[in-house]
This record gives C-alpha cells, sequence and structure tokens, in this order.
C-alpha cells in the first residue's frame, strides 16, 4: 500500500529530484588542486607530531587530545543533525542531507585516533599518578584506567554503528526508491538520540573534564554538547557553501536552506552562551574552593584575552552578525560566521583542555597538528561526499512532505 | 465603500500557495489568504513585505536589558548597597539572570501587543473571516474584482485550474455596521475583568488599616527557622536563644580573674604583660588614634593631665609623666582601663582589649618623648 501511494506521488509530481538526479553528476569530484593541498597539509601535520615527539611530547599529546575530540563531535554533530531530521520529520533539510552524512565519517576515524590517543598517552590525565586519592570513593572506582579505556571504546563504537544504518538505509533508497528506509532510518535515529544524550555527557566527563579530577561542573555535558552542535552546523553551512560554488549544490541550496541553517547557527551559538554562563555564573557565585580555581587559572595572565575571545568568537561576534534576517541569507557572511564559530570551538576545547598543562603549547607544532587534522578531516568528508548521489534522489520527503493523517 | 471578492476555497496548502503564485503573476489583487495554520512560503506567495514586528522584539528586548541592568545597578550599588559574600556592589554577573528575563518578558509582550495591535485583534472581536472552515481543514484565497481582475471569469477559472473546491462571488460593504447581535459579546470581558479587579480589591484592602492585608506566600515571611528572640514550645526554656553551655568561652573573650582593687591591680601589673609588638607601627597608629578619641579629653595630647574637660574645673588626672605612673608597669595600667581607677571610670566598654594595650603602647612612647626634654 504505502509503496504504491509513493509511486502515485512520484509519478504525478513533476519531481525536482529526477532532474537533479540527472544534472548531478553522481559523485563529488574534489578539485585535484585542493586534494593535493589536503593531503600537503597532512604531510605537514605528521611532520608536525613526528618532530612535536621529539621536542615537545607534552604539546603534541594535548593538540591529539584536542584535534581528534574536534573531529569526533563534528562526526557526532552531523549524525545528530541527521537524527534530529528524522525524528521530527523535517523536508526542508532531505536536499541537503548528504553533507552531514558525510560528516559522520569522521566518527570512526577521528574517534580511532582519540582512542588511540588516550591508550598512548595515560600520564595525560593525573589520576593515573600512583599518589592520586580521589576525595569519593565513587569516582575511584569510575576512574580506572581499564575501565576508562573500556568506556571509551563503547562509545566510539556504539556513534559508529548506529551512524551506520541511517547512512547505508540512505543509499539504499537511493536506488529502490523504498519508503522502509525512511521508517528503518526513523527509528534509528531515535535509538541513537537517546544513547547520544547519555553518551555525550559521561564522553565529556571523562576525556574532558578528569584532566582536573578534582573539578566538578554538572552542566559540562550539556555545554559541551552545545558546541558540537554549532561548530557542526557551522561546518555543515561551510560544506554546502563550498559545493554550490564548485556546482553540485547550484540548483539544490536555495536561499531559504541558508536561512534554516542560519538560524540553526545562531539559536545553538546562543544555547552555548546560555550554558556558559549557566556554569560561570554559578561557580563564580558560589565561590566553592573545589570549583573556583578552574575559572581562576583561566582568568589569570595570558589566559585571559583567549578566556574573553572564547565568548566573543563562539556568541558575540554569531549574535550580532546573524541576528537579522538578511545576514542569514547571506553566503558570504554565514561563511565568516561558521569560520569564526570553528575557530571559537576549538579556542573552547583548548580551554578546557590546555590549561592544565600550565603554559602556552610550542606554537609550531601546534599550527602544523591543526593544519593536518583539517586536512584529514576535508579528505574524510569528501570522500564520504563521493560515495553516493549527493542529494538522497528518491527520499520521499524531498518535494512533498506526506500529508497529514499519512501513516509513516 | 464596496468591493466585489473572488473567494477559491482549497484542501491542500500546496494549491494555495500555486494559486497565489500564479494570481501574482497574472497581476490580480490579492486581498488575503486564510489558513489554519502558518503556510511556510505564503508571505512571499502573497508578496507580503517583510514583517517589521522583529523590530518591535528587537526594541523592546533592548529596553527591557538595559532598565534591568540599571535597576539592579541602582538598588544593590547606590541605594541600598549590600555586601554579598564580599563581592563589589555593581557585580554584573548576578544581574544578568534578572535582565536576562525582563529582555524575554518585555520582548515577549512587547511583540504579542504589538501584533495585536497593528491586526487590530481584541478578545471579543467579532470573527470577520470568510468561513469557518478555514480554522479547521480548509485554504481561502480572497482577490478583489478589480484591476487586472475584472475579468471575474478568468480568476474563477485560476482558482478551478487549482483544484479549488469551491468559489464564489461575493460583495462586502466595509461601510456597513457590524451585526449588533455580536456586540454585547465584548462587553463580557469588560464587565468580567471588572468584576474580577473588585473582587481582587475587596480581598486584598482590608477594613482594618492597623493590620497588613492578606498575606501571600506567608512561608517567605515567616520562616521554618526559630527568630532568634522568639519563643519555641520544643526548646528548653520555651526560648530560641539559649544560655551557652558552663566554661564555654566566646572567641576573644578569655576572661580576666582580677577584681576591682588596688591589690588586683598590682598583681595585674605582675601577671600580665603587653602582648602586642611595640615596635609595629601599625599598633602604635592604631593606640595613637584610640588615645586621640578616648583619653585625650582628660588627659591631654602630651599625657599632662591638661585636657580640655579638665581645663572647665572637673579636677585633672595625674600627669603620665609624674612618678607613680612612670614605675607603673603595664599589666596595671591594662588593670586601670579595664576597672577603672578613682575618678576614672572602667573604659572596657568602649574600648576592646587589643585596643587598650595599644592604648599603652601609646601611653609608654608619650613618657619617653615627654621625660626627655
Amino acid at each position: 500500500m504505502r509503496e504504491q501511494r509513493l509511486q502515485e506521488e512520484w509519478d504525478r509530481t513533476p519531481l525536482l529530484s529526477r532532474k537533479c538526479g540527472q544534472e548531478l553528476s553522481p559523485v563529488l569530484q574534489t578539485p585535484p588542486r585542493l586534494h593535493a593541498l589536503a593531503k600537503g597539509m597532512m604531510a605537514l601535520g605528521l611532520g608536525g607530531v613526528v618532530a612535536g615527539l621529539i621536542w615537545a611530547p607534552e604539546t603534541v599529546r594535548a593538540h591529539w587530545l584536542l584535534l581528534s575530540f574536534f573531529g569526533v563531535s563534528l562526526g557526532l554533530a552531523g549524525t545528530l543533525f541527521i537524527a534530529l531530521q528524522f525524528v521530527t520529520g523535517a523536508g526542508w533539510s532531505v536536499a541537503l542531507r548528504r553533507v552531514p552524512e558525510a560528516m559522520a565519517w569522521l566518527l570512526p576515524v577521528a574517534g580511532a585516533a582519540l582512542l588511540a590517543g588516550l591508550i598512548a598517552w595515560p600520564e595525560f590525565y593525573p589520576w593515573t599518578a600512583d599518589d592520586y586519592y580521589p576525595h569519593s570513593e565513587w569516582k575511584r572506582l569510575w576512574l580506572q584506567r581499564p575501565f576508562f579505556l573500556a568506556r571509551a571504546a563503547i562509545y566510539v563504537v556504539l556513534w559508529s554503528a548506529l551512524a551506520l544504518p541511517l547512512i547505508l538505509h540512505s543509499r539504499r533508497q537511493d536506488d529502490d526508491a523504498n519508503f522502509s528506509h525512511t521508517v528503518a532510518s526513523r527509528r534509528w535515529s531515535a535509538l541513537f538520540l537517546i544513547v547520544f544524550g547519555i553518551t555525550i555527557w559521561l564522553a565529556s566527563y571523562d576525556w574532558l573534564m578528569s584532566r582536573d579530577p578534582d573539578w566538578v561542573s554538572t552542566v559540562y555535558g550539556v555545554y559541551n554538547f552545545a558546541g558540537l552542535f554549532t561548530a557542526g552546523l557551522a561546518t555543515q553551512i561551510l560544506l554546502v557553501i563550498w559545493l554550490r560554488r564548485l556546482g553540485p549544490f547550484r540548483n539544490v541550496l536555495t536561499e531559504k536552506h541558508l536561512h534554516d541553517l542560519g538560524k540553526l547557527l545562531f539559536a545553538m551559538s546562543t544555547f552555548w552562551a546560555y550554558l556558559w554562563y549557566c556554569q560561570y555564573m554559578l561557580i563564580w557565585y558560589v565561590n566553592n574552593p573545589e570549583e573556583t580555581p578552574y575559572y581562576i587559572q583561566r582568568l589569570q595572565g595570558a589566559w585571559q584575552p583567549l578566556f574573553i575571545a572564547n565568548v566573543v568568537l563562539n556568541w558575540v561576534i554569531p549574535f550580532c552578525v546573524l541576528l537579522s534576517s538578511a545576514a542569514k541569507r547571506h553566503p558570504k557572511v554565514l561563511v565568516n560566521v561558521s569560520l569564526v564559530v570553528l575557530a571559537g570551538r576549538w579556542l573552547d576545547l583548548y580551554l578546557m583542555i590546555l590549561p592544565e598543562e600550565n603554559g602556552f603549547a610550542t606554537v609550531v607544532v601546534a599550527v602544523a597538528m591543526t593544519l593536518g587534522a583539517l586536512g584529514l578531516y576535508f579528505v574524510v568528508f569528501c570522500h564520504g561526499l563521493a560515495q553516493a548521489a549527493l542529494v538522497p534522489i528518491n527520499d520521499p520527503y524531498l518535494m512533498a512532505p506526506p500529508k497529514r493523517g499519512q501513516d509513516l | 465603500m464596496s468591493r466585489r471578492l473572488l473567494v477559491g476555497t482549497f484542501t491542500t496548502e500546496h494549491d494555495l500557495l500555486e494559486a497565489a503564485r500564479a494570481s501574482r503573476e497574472y497581476g490580480y489583487p490579492i486581498v488575503d489568504a486564510y489558513t489554519p495554520y502558518p503556510v511556510h512560503g505564503l508571505d512571499e506567495a502573497l508578496g507580503l513585505k517583510p514583517s517589521r514586528l522583529s523590530r518591535v522584539c528587537l526594541l523592546c528586548g533592548l529596553i527591557g536589558v538595559g532598565v534591568a541592568m540599571a535597576f539592579q545597578q541602582w538598588t544593590s550599588a547606590i541605594d541600598w548597597p549590600i555586601n554579598v559574600g564580599g563581592r563589589p556592589f555593581n557585580s554584573w554577573p548576578a544581574f544578568v539572570p534578572v535582565a536576562f528575563e525582563v529582555m524575554v518578558l518585555l520582548a515577549g509582550f512587547g511583540v504579542v501587543f504589538a501584533f495585536l495591535g497593528v491586526s487590530r485583534l481584541y478578545p471579543g472581536k467579532a470573527a470577520d473571516g470568510p468561513a469557518s472552515a478555514v480554522t479547521d481543514d480548509e485554504f481561502v484565497l480572497m482577490i478583489e474584482a478589480r484591476g487586472a481582475a475584472t475579468d471575474t471569469e478568468a480568476v474563477l477559472q485560476l482558482f478551478q485550474s487549482h483544484h479549488a473546491i469551491c468559489t464564489e462571488e461575493d460583495d462586502e460593504d466595509e461601510t456597513a455596521p457590524e451585526p449588533p447581535a455580536r456586540n454585547w459579546r465584548r462587553w463580557n470581558w469588560v464587565l468580567g475583568g471588572l468584576l474580577a479587579v473588585t473582587v481582587l480589591m475587596n480581598w486584598t484592602l482590608g477594613s482594618d488599616p492597623s493590620r497588613p492585608n492578606a498575606e501571600f506566600l506567608p512561608e517567605m515571611v515567616r520562616g521554618v527557622a526559630g527568630e532568634s528572640f522568639g519563643v519555641h514550645a520544643e526548646l528548653p526554656r520555651g526560648m530560641v536563644m539559649q544560655t551557652p553551655e558552663p566554661g564555654v568561652i566566646a572567641r576573644g573573650q578569655m576572661p580576666l580573674h582580677y577584681q576591682a582593687t588596688p591589690k588586683d591591680a598590682e598583681r595585674a601589673g605582675e601577671e600580665l604583660t603587653n602582648p602586642l609588638d611595640g615596635n609595629d607601627a601599625r599598633w602604635q597608629a592604631r593606640g595613637a588614634a584610640v588615645y586621640a578619641n578616648t583619653c585625650q579629653v582628660c588627659h591631654g595630647a602630651s599625657g599632662k593631665g591638661d585636657g580640655p574637660v579638665s581645663q572647665r574645673g572637673i579636677p585633672p588626672p595625674p600627669s603620665y609623666l609624674a612618678e607613680k605612673a612612670l614605675k607603673m608597669k603595664d599589666g596595671q595600667m591594662f588593670h586601670v582601663l579595664t576597672f577603672g581607677q578613682v575618678n576614672m571610670a572602667s573604659y572596657a566598654a568602649q574600648v576592646s582589649r587589643e585596643d587598650r594595650w595599644a592604648v599603652i603602647l601609646h601611653l609608654r612612647k608619650l613618657q619617653k618623648t615627654g621625660a626627655a626634654p
């Protein structure tokens, strides 16, 4: 019955998707120069890691954790975006879905890098030291190294395993135009959202907050989720606009898409600021000696301008620039704001991870590693985008969302 | 002035959007569209200008933030400064949550009332939609029969081609008064509101002006914790305030086991020594200040007993430069300051224990400088 109805719809409406299917190249052709540039950046990053391991191992491990977590969070943001669209039954974003799908490919790649880092450098976390005694028995049990590594592996495997069916169903629908894929994706999405909500909270506690094991902030997981989704939206905006400039999205990406993405970026950036302030204000107000040192450390000396820049990049600039609806529709404005937001996310993670090292990391190694990670992630994006048609041409939501009362 | 209206009724938002777009293409003057829920893209299909309500929203929000921040600054730092945990009075991080809430409140209400005002909506207004089905499952497009749409047949044809289930021509007379039968409804709201205000006033404004009116949230006024000087049935002696356990000593209040007798004064001279460091400039300054405030009126600036009080007929106190005072030990002086001697009363209540020792430091300094020449 369903397929029949779908088929009728398909025949009745002059689907844009059919046109797209013909006009679009089935796979993305990355411009060779860009590809070479990305590979050059990767080589530079590799050189940075090797040089850093010899001269500045502390810099390498801090930036390794920062950049791989950055990658994992972009992958999570892509999957989260797809899952949210499926669960809410949104039709507006279907044409762009291949972009977050490509972002989801970062999950296994950056996840593996993160796990390797966690295994290689136990001394990165102060609680692995023999003379460290946690305040509570519960914390001692939780921060056991084998348990910690097992948890990390479970998070990464769970996320990758739940992102995979979403991508596979989407691909198969391209071939058979079967409605059942949408239904299945919706169920996987709901499951992913539940798993994600719990694991991102625990993962950010494990990987970032336990850098300072005596410090506690209960809003830390939500705060990380806000930053993660904001950066993911910024990446998505950059990729879709790049694809439009390159050609494949020229007839697909409209001003309305940009407007909606811009609104989401605006909202999530403000959500991030809200949580940033919740965390800061409560700790400032209570002035508890177990909590306040976290901020005292970050508000002194050279950290202070970075601390302020964090709020400016992540919220003040996106908020002020994207306040008008014209700005949310303007590709150049969106690209610039997205770049600012990504820099802000990097700085946010830098402030979460680095101050425990008591000093600035060696700049050259840090820059080389950051460029290397950028190159790697770009190659992963292109790889993900090149695997299927750039528009999910047979998605029933592409042209007309199913009518009210239609049983899905 | 009356106008002719052409009304097309559709069953899907898609048909309505397409019909609206086509009508605009042909230049038909669209009066309005009626839908049961907000339709995405309809404002563009109708060719409406972007709403200016967002500017009202921004303005109200800015006013909210500004007023709330300024008000809190005034209450917390200017009008009634309160020390909260040693923070500065104008601690803006503490003001932000309230400013945020006031911003949301003003922006929300401001934009709703601006919308109601612009659309001339108010409680009890008679519905002026084309048909009640537009609040349920039908979509209506209204076109005025003038200009390009004078040819009504063509317009109705266009409606038909977009799957309209019903097309009709309607004459609307704008000068006609609203049907009086519906007018009384709005008075329901006015009368109901007046009645509510009257009842509320009657309840809150009590007849006895000496007693407080109705208390909202009495837990806030009468806390579960006992008042310091209140009564409490379950505590010993029926009072909240309890006497300390025997042997308890308050901080900094070590008891002095001396009587107000010359014999005990001598004993104090033997037993007590000045705990303060005489070379510490801070204690010297403190001693000088306490001396100037408390002792100088009788003893005089140089300690010779020539203060302004004794110049007005009160018997002057002995000079510090006299033999007796020079030989007196620190502990005995402390006893004199604490319990008094001859005409001098006890200063234990006015001058703290620490300050008494600091004054003794100053006295010794006066003795040194006074004896030298």
